[in-house]
């Protein structure tokens, strides 16, 4: 079993995601299903690099010019969940 | 949906006129299909009287135009058939709806999905199950299940979707109308919930290819807003194409009958891409990572459903936890892992030499071939309900990944039993419909 009960715990840690104990539970067997299913792609014999680029190979750049977004600007501070002077209000750390 | 547009274009057919056909047949039958998450009758009609005033008529003029909800239009909520965003209003335009609003298209409202493109069957919504409209025990296909549903129950005459690996071409097949998905880069995705930035591309469904080329050809093109736009370079005319073997494995006789017989004219060359055979578990593992790093935005902060109250991490991981389905979290959890830095190396960099090699093996055979022959998908479309198990519903989609994993154009053209689809070079969108129109009569 590649994903043991500790992995998982990591996983949903890091992804910010809280499990319960039975989605924990099903969770895990899903993910080494799946992992098992798709392990065939390590039997493969590669040589190649790593392809980062589908396409263009150079980053395209446009002009450091300020544009006037103020409507836009307006509805994104009015969909904030909780907001105080147009600033983005979260709560703390620990 | 040409003679639409002409009538449109000739002022024999008025846009309210149009509008009020589709308002007709969504009141007949959208109770049973479910097409819409939402949609915005009024502004349609608002829009449509201001547009029958019009004197000079724009390339769209009058033409109703339904968009896959993981697509911005200011002023229409924006759900992505998920919880986290409900309520979502976005604060903008995508390029592709400024483009359209641009030419005078309608747009009626936003169609369902999967939840965040995350499945082929749209029976992962977290609102409701869009039903085929050829057959309504049946599912539409996915994710763009919502959008190729409303063009083939006429709800619409042109509708827009995603494909990162067969979202658009799946449900073509499966509700048997036209379904294209562009070159990577053909057309910007600025307004788009993105699944996995190196995969998607929005695309277009449409009951003819006519009504294909025509919405294509306006939403295309370079944007400084998406790094990724290019204009796209044609390649040279090669005058042979090919039908590659591996697309024939596990596929239903009827299909590969209806196939064969199609393309029996065009004197294809039978033909071997051996690395396809890792095509699903590439595209799959590439999938998760991307998915997971995108999805990290949702936090219930700065839009969205918000979290329990808490310190930060509670707050977060509650809001994720709460209004994230089950394949959702799936999805992000794997790609957190196979990211990770203990594993990176075993799945994820794996992963990315699996793709040079795929994309690579591929281009070849296109230096040689104009096109790519086979079927779009190995089945029609099941029972709604019937694939529930993951691994079931990911081996679906064998044949149309591979196009995604090298940034290629592909069509996918209805048929008796299953559905036709063309291959082109990544770059030769416009040839590539030439030729579909070619293969329409």
């Amino acid at each position: 079993m590649e994903i043991d009960k500790q992995t998982m715990k990591r996983i949903s840690e890091t992804s910010r995601i809280k499990l319960s104990e039975k989605e924990e539970e099903t969770l895990t067997k899903d993910l080494n299903n799946i992992l098992s299913f798709f392990s065939e792609i390590k039997k493969l014999e590669l040589d190649k690099g790593e392809e980062y680029y589908i396409g263009r190979k150079k980053s395209k750049q446009r002009k450091d010019e300020p544009e006037n977004r103020k409507e836009e600007s307006e509805e994104i501070v009015k969909a904030f969940n909780s907001e105080e002077d147009r600033y983005l209000l979260a709560p703390k750390s620990l | 949906m040409k003679e639409t547009h002409e009538k449109l274009q000739k002022g024999i057919l008025k846009p309210s006129e149009n509008l009020e056909l589709k308002i007709k047949k969504i009141e007949e039958n959208e109770g049973k299909i479910h097409a819409f998450i939402n949609i915005y009758l009024e502004e349609a009609r608002k829009r449509a009287e201001e547009l029958d005033k019009k004197e000079k008529k724009g390339k769209l003029y009058g033409l109703v135009i339904a968009v896959k909800d993981n697509i911005a239009v200011k002023g229409m909520k924006m759900t992505c058939a998920s919880k986290m965003l409900e309520n979502y209003l976005p604060p903008y335009n995508a390029s592709v709806i400024e483009k359209i609003i641009e030419e005078d298209g309608i747009i009626i409202g936003k169609t369902n999905m999967d939840e965040f493109a995350c499945g082929s069957d749209t029976t992962h919504s977290a609102f409701q199950t869009t039903r085929n409209p050829t057959d309504l025990n049946k599912v539409p296909g996915g994710s763009s299940g919502g959008s190729a549903a409303a063009v083939k129950a006429g709800f619409c005459d042109l509708a827009l979707g995603s494909d990162t690996g067969g979202s658009i071409r799946c449900p073509a097949s499966f509700c048997k109308t036209f379904g294209f998905k562009p070159s990577y880069g053909s057309i910007s995705r600025y307004g788009l919930a993105d699944m996995a930035m190196s995969l998607d591309q929005i695309g277009v469904f449409s009951e003819d290819v006519y009504g294909i080329q025509l919405l294509f050809n306006i939403i295309k093109g370079d944007d400084a807003r998406d790094a990724v736009t290019t204009t796209q370079k044609q390649s040279t005319t090669k005058n042979k194409v090919a039908i590659v073997k591996e697309f024939f494995e596990n596929c239903d006789k009827k299909i590969e009958e209806s196939v064969r017989e199609k393309i029996k004219k065009l004197n294809a060359e039978e033909i071997s891409i051996p690395s396809l055979k890792y095509a699903l578990p590439t595209y799959y593992l590439l999938v998760y990572s991307e998915f997971a790093s995108t999805m990290q935005k949702y936090d219930g902060l700065k839009y969205g459903s918000k979290g329990k109250p808490g310190d930060l991490t509670e707050t977060v991981s509650s809001a994720r936890s709460e209004n994230f389905g089950l394949e959702v979290k799936r999805r992000i959890l794997l790609g957190t892992y196979i990211t990770s830095k203990d594993y990176r190396e075993a799945w994820y960099v794996t992963t990315l030499k699996a793709r040079s090699a795929i994309k690579s093996e591929i281009e070849e055979k296109l230096k040689e071939y104009d096109y790519l022959l086979g079927p779009t998908m190995p089945m029609e479309a099941w029972n709604i309900g019937e694939k529930g198990e993951p691994t079931q519903m990911y081996a679906a989609d064998i044949l149309t990944v591979p196009i995604n994993i090298a940034g290629l154009s592909a069509i996918s053209i209805p048929l008796k039993n299953g559905g036709l689809q063309v291959i082109a070079s990544q770059g030769d969108d416009d040839k590539l419909l030439k030729f579909a129109e070619g293969l329409e009569k």
